[in-house]
């Protein structure tokens, strides 16, 4: 080993040439933890010429049921449906996703009203994954034409993405049904998956946003061409139209609320939001908890400004006139004091 | 026996440096660019013959099974199949486990690059303030994929157990996995566009 010695040091010697040069105490404390960032440039995606099966979702006696996903596709706006697919640059190099490493003292949500708090617990070291950010100031209109989804998203115009999925169910023998989505102008702003590891449960745990803002949304019950959906009216009369939704999901709030998704010890599925105030003591520390948690924890909001089945659109973007207007349809507000799902064998 | 190994490193180190290294001028230096980076095209398989673990059965009745044998063909299927790659990942102490099951399948692609590029224009204004070096993936103009399939499951287990089969055979009853989807893609899916990476603070 002795011998290897000088070998190092000459080694040593050898790279110290690069002058490197200490970091002082103020350089150091500049040093933040944190990521990379991500931006997909002239992104297209299209599976139109693939065969994509979905399985091992059963029908009520225990036979699988395979779904087709067909016309897959992610462009530019204003594809019209995937028809006419361009590239799309999404995320902003000022902006991009990004997948960070922090201390979650110091990660930040927006509170409906616009104020930036601290949901994660103190000293623990999260991984979080997020996409373009929302701003406090200079942002730009979520929905275009549409003031009510708000004007802090980073993403422009040109960075909304087009993107749609149809899936085909082979319910029997000669019956297949059929939904197929397509998203118009869609931006996912302010949206971020958050992990981390909680030493009192023994097990990982997190907290998730999704944003969803989209000029248009339209659900199709039928393949175009098939039987009933050859004539744009018969494809039309089978559509729901969303125009101007928007949808802000929040799952967990850290400091007391974390998103739990486990696997139980025998093999399923639990998806649980515990009880704010379980494991609190006293009427003082459970006040204190409830209050703080009715202030900071973010909500659910579900908007549809215009929900209309049938009929038509005159433009793109614009709301369909014809069929069933049920008129604009909103869920504000909503958040979750106890949540939990099993999944159980059939 | 270190010192002798550090001798001989020693003479190798003073065998190499007979070959007189010349510093580079600076204007030498200067000349030099980072160019070029990496253009990849290829096919690779994974487990389409089966992996090691188990290897097909005769047929697809799981409890006749015998140690060894599994099928992964789909559900309702009488044809047994090959089982691909598994990945278990247990995320709580006391708790199950979180499985991506039988991954296979053959993938090809043409033209993936990766190399590095400066970003000080462009990107609708964005580019100028921008001005650093970004990491670009170049994504393959189209992916092949010829019976590619992954399930997503959950079990009380890391590995495999046959809960259908005899003890003898290796089974065992409590063995619990829920199979909550499974894909197969076939055909070839267009995916242009690049990706750029960078350190972000």
């Amino acid at each position: 080993m002795r011998s290897l010695l000088p070998l190092l040091a000459l080694l040593s010697v050898a790279s110290a040439r690069a002058e490197m040069v200490a970091l002082d105490d103020g350089e150091m404390s500049k040093v933040q933890g944190a990521g990379f960032g991500f931006v997909l440039e002239n992104i297209l995606l299209d599976a139109g010429q693939s065969t994509i099966t979905i399985n091992d979702i059963t029908n009520g006696s225990g036979q699988n049921v395979p779904i087709s996903v067909k016309e897959f596709y992610l462009g530019a706006a204003g594809s019209n449906k995937g028809a006419n697919l361009n590239p799309v640059t999404t995320g902003r190099l000022a902006h991009p996703f990004a997948l960070n490493l922090a201390k979650g003292e110091d990660l930040r949500s927006l509170r409906d009203d616009g104020q930036w708090v601290q949901t994660t617990p103190n000293n623990v070291a999260v991984l979080e994954l997020t996409f373009p950010e929302r701003l406090s100031t200079g942002g730009n209109a979520c929905i275009a034409g549409f003031a009510g989804a708000g004007n802090n998203c980073s993403s422009r115009a040109a960075e909304k993405i087009d993107m749609g999925v149809r899936f085909d169910f082979q319910v029997a023998a000669g019956r297949t049904d059929v939904i197929n989505i397509d998203i118009g102008e869609l931006a996912m702003d302010g949206s971020y998956l958050r992990l981390w590891g909680d030493s009192a449960r023994a097990q990982m745990v997190g907290e998730a946003r999704l944003n969803i803002f989209a000029k248009t949304l339209e659900i199709t019950s039928c393949a175009s061409g098939t039987l009933n959906c050859t004539s744009a009216a018969e494809l039309a009369a089978r559509t729901i139209y969303l125009t101007n939704s928007y949808a802000n999901v929040a799952l967990g709030y850290g400091k007391t609320q974390p998103l739990l998704l486990d696997v139980t010890s025998n093999g399923q599925f639990v998806l649980e939001l515990p009880n704010p105030l379980a494991g609190a003591s006293t009427a003082a520390e459970r006040n204190s908890r409830a209050s703080e948690f009715y202030a900071n924890a973010p909500r659910t909001n579900v908007v549809v400004d215009n929900l209309n089945f049938g009929g038509a659109r005159s433009s793109a973007g614009v709301a369909p006139t014809g069929g069933y207007n049920f008129g604009s349809n909103e869920i504000r507000g909503l958040s979750f004091n106890y949540l939990k799902a099993t999944s159980h064998d059939l | 026996m270190i010192s002798r190994l550090g001798l001989l490193l020693c003479t190798l180190l003073t065998a190499t440096a007979q070959a007189e290294l010349h510093p580079l001028a600076d204007d030498s230096l200067s000349d030099v660019s980072g160019q070029g980076g990496v253009y990849l095209s290829g096919e690779f398989s994974i487990n389409k013959e089966g992996g090691p673990l188990w290897s097909k059965p005769a047929s697809t009745n799981a409890a006749t099974w015998t140690v060894g044998e599994r099928s992964c063909a789909t559900k309702g299927s009488t044809t047994p199949e090959n089982c691909g790659m598994r990945l278990a990942v247990r995320s709580e102490a006391a708790g199950g486990w979180y499985v991506l099951d039988n991954i296979k399948g053959i993938f090809s692609f043409e033209g993936l690059t990766l190399r590095t590029r400066v970003i000080n224009s462009g990107f609708a204004g964005d580019g100028a303030g921008f001005n650093r070096d970004v990491l670009e993936f170049g994504l393959p103009n189209e992916v092949k994929f010829k019976d590619g399939s992954f399930a997503f499951a959950v079990a009380n287990q890391g590995g495999w157990r046959n809960s259908a089969g005899t003890v003898a055979n290796g089974g065992d009853a409590s063995y619990q996995q829920t199979n909550i989807f499974s894909a197969k893609i076939d055909g070839s899916i267009r995916m242009q566009g690049n990706v750029l990476v960078f350190p972000k603070n």
